[in-house]
């Protein structure tokens, strides 16, 4: 088990996460479908508080990919015959517990960095499933394609950001162990689904 | 920092990230009943009062964002603090 005072500074590949209703490919996309929503919103709001031109603009097409990859979703869910049903984020929200609520550009884009790595993860994961629909397998293809670049587009502006501020690395390390710490919560959550089934 | 100057600033804030007419906005306007301000609208304020002031406001839940006013008290209080 990863704790606090191992997670390195190499940023290791996010762990899979098996939610207690993975089985659920409605769940699933809804998940897919709300995450991008609520990623949606918090790009908004950052995009609003960027302080230089190139993270405007990086941001400005961030805020389109995820308006884009909601629709995707919503789109790959109506084309297999779902619907649209309120999910919670339960990474999200143990994420926020976790690091509480952030108080600086920088917490903000840390937190959406960490967000955004787990995210593109989980996606990586599902494509490596054998038996999807091939409207999911393009849908996940497309959007990871997007994903890892908001992932590299965020930690390489923390990082720039940290050159010339130490206390920066401290709150993508702080990040990274709220990551660690929701992720860590949902396995136990999902386990003890698992054991009272 | 005076009261007057952190109510000004912080419904400044809130008028421009909420879209919300200054004139709609007093002291007394509580941010989540009135406004209903959510957890990133709160981050989003909190953000912006960093980059105009420097400080950073130690609240650490949604309960901590009551009125305009109280808002503008602990800012007040930062800013006393720190020229301490």
């Amino acid at each position: 088990m990863t704790t606090d005072q191992n997670v390195t500074r190499e940023y290791a590949a996010p762990g899979a996460y098996a939610a207690p209703d993975e089985h659920d490919p409605m769940w699933l996309l809804n998940q897919y479908r709300a995450a991008e929503v609520h990623g949606a919103g918090v790009i908004l709001r950052l995009s609003r508080l960027a302080d230089n031109l190139q993270l405007k603009n990086d941001l400005t097409r961030h805020l389109r990919d995820e308006a884009v990859h909601a629709w995707l979703w919503t789109k790959a869910i109506h084309d297999i015959g779902g619907d649209i049903m309120p999910v919670d984020e339960p990474y999200q929200t143990r994420l926020g517990h976790h690091f509480g609520i952030p108080r600086t550009l920088e917490e903000i884009l840390a937190l959406t960095w960490v967000s955004e790595r787990r995210g593109c993860a989980q996606y990586v994961e599902h494509l490596d499933v054998q038996e999807i629909p091939s409207i999911i397998r393009r849908t996940l293809r497309g959007i990871i394609k997007d994903e890892t670049w908001h992932v590299s587009y965020i930690q390489e502006e923390l990082e720039r950001r940290a050159l010339a501020d130490p206390k920066v690395q401290a709150v993508m390390d702080r990040a990274l162990i709220a990551d660690q710490r929701a992720m860590e919560d949902m396995t136990a959550v999902g386990a003890e689904a698992v054991r009272s089934t | 920092m005076t009261e007057a100057q952190a109510i000004d600033l912080v419904s400044k804030l809130i008028s421009r990230g909420r879209s919300i007419a200054l004139k709609d906005i007093s002291p007394s306007t509580h941010l989540v009943n009135d406004l209903g301000l959510d957890s990133l609208d709160a981050a989003e304020l909190l953000a912006a009062l960093h980059m105009e002031t420097g400080k950073q406001l130690d609240f650490t839940s949604m309960e901590d964002f009551q009125t305009v006013g109280s808002v503008a008290t602990v800012l007040v209080r930062v800013h006393e603090g720190s020229h301490a």
